[in-house]
């Protein structure tokens, strides 16, 4: 069981790099890249706070498979 | 204070406290390095909450607590083997026991005339006073073992929450 994440495709849409995403989110750029390469899970107050900041839900980008 | 200013203050305080340590042995006085490392301790705790250009968050903080948590496991299991291991060494020489005495009298049919008597035996073999410095450098190897397990860990958990993975941007 793993978790999984769209932050990539939703950064693509845009157009943010890592850098100006952790910068919004106020975290480093290597927290960024680690979720997005499933090293970290975020918690649960990260995820909502990247979710709201795409306008989405957290099940929308976040998914347990 | 910047990160940069923290960190050369934090190496002039690793010098200061390697100098203290000298003085301490030179002086043969436990005190110095005792409270010096204590003050530099808080100097430095005190120091880091100031740095203002340091970004943590919930990751680089998860990476610290697993760190710090792996290294008191490790640093545990370390002292209570070597704890055990200097309790038997010490056990098998006299523990100063034999000088808690009471008063005998030599002869009970003659009065007066008294003699020292231990409560406990004399062991035969004695702990050579030069085997001590054996203890000292066990507790000098123990500092540094954490040190390095420490990093060891520290490494880890950065590799493992991917501190380093390249970008793909």
């Amino acid at each position: 069981m793993t978790m999984k994440n769209k932050i990539k495709v939703y950064r693509a849409m845009h157009d943010l790099t890592q850098d100006a995403l952790a910068k919004e989110l106020g975290v480093t750029r290597q927290t960024i890249l680690a979720i997005e390469k499933g090293k970290y899970d975020p918690s649960l107050e990260l995820a909502f706070r990247i979710s709201r900041y795409f306008h989405t839900t957290v099940e929308e980008i976040f998914s347990y498979d | 204070m910047r990160k940069n200013t923290f960190y050369i203050i934090s190496g002039l305080f690793a010098v200061l406290l390697l100098l203290l340590f000298w003085l301490s042995i030179q002086f043969s006085n436990p005190v110095i390095i005792g409270v010096s490392f204590v003050i530099v301790a808080v100097l430095f705790f005190v120091m880091k909450m100031r740095v203002t250009d340091i970004v943590q968050d919930e990751r680089s903080i998860l990476i610290e607590m697993k760190s710090a948590s792996a290294t008191i496991k490790a640093a545990v299991v370390l002292f209570v083997t070597v704890n055990l291991a200097t309790v038997v060494y010490v056990f098998s020489g006299p523990l100063g026991f034999h000088k808690l005495t009471y008063d005998r009298s030599v002869n009970p049919m003659v009065p007066g005339g008294f003699e020292s008597v231990p409560y406990f035996p004399v062991p035969p073999e004695t702990i050579s006073i030069s085997e001590l410095g054996s203890f000292a450098v066990i507790q000098l190897g123990l500092i540094v073992m954490i040190l390095f397990i420490y990093i060891g860990f520290r490494f880890y958990y950065a590799h493992k929450f991917g501190t380093w993975d390249d970008d793909e941007e």
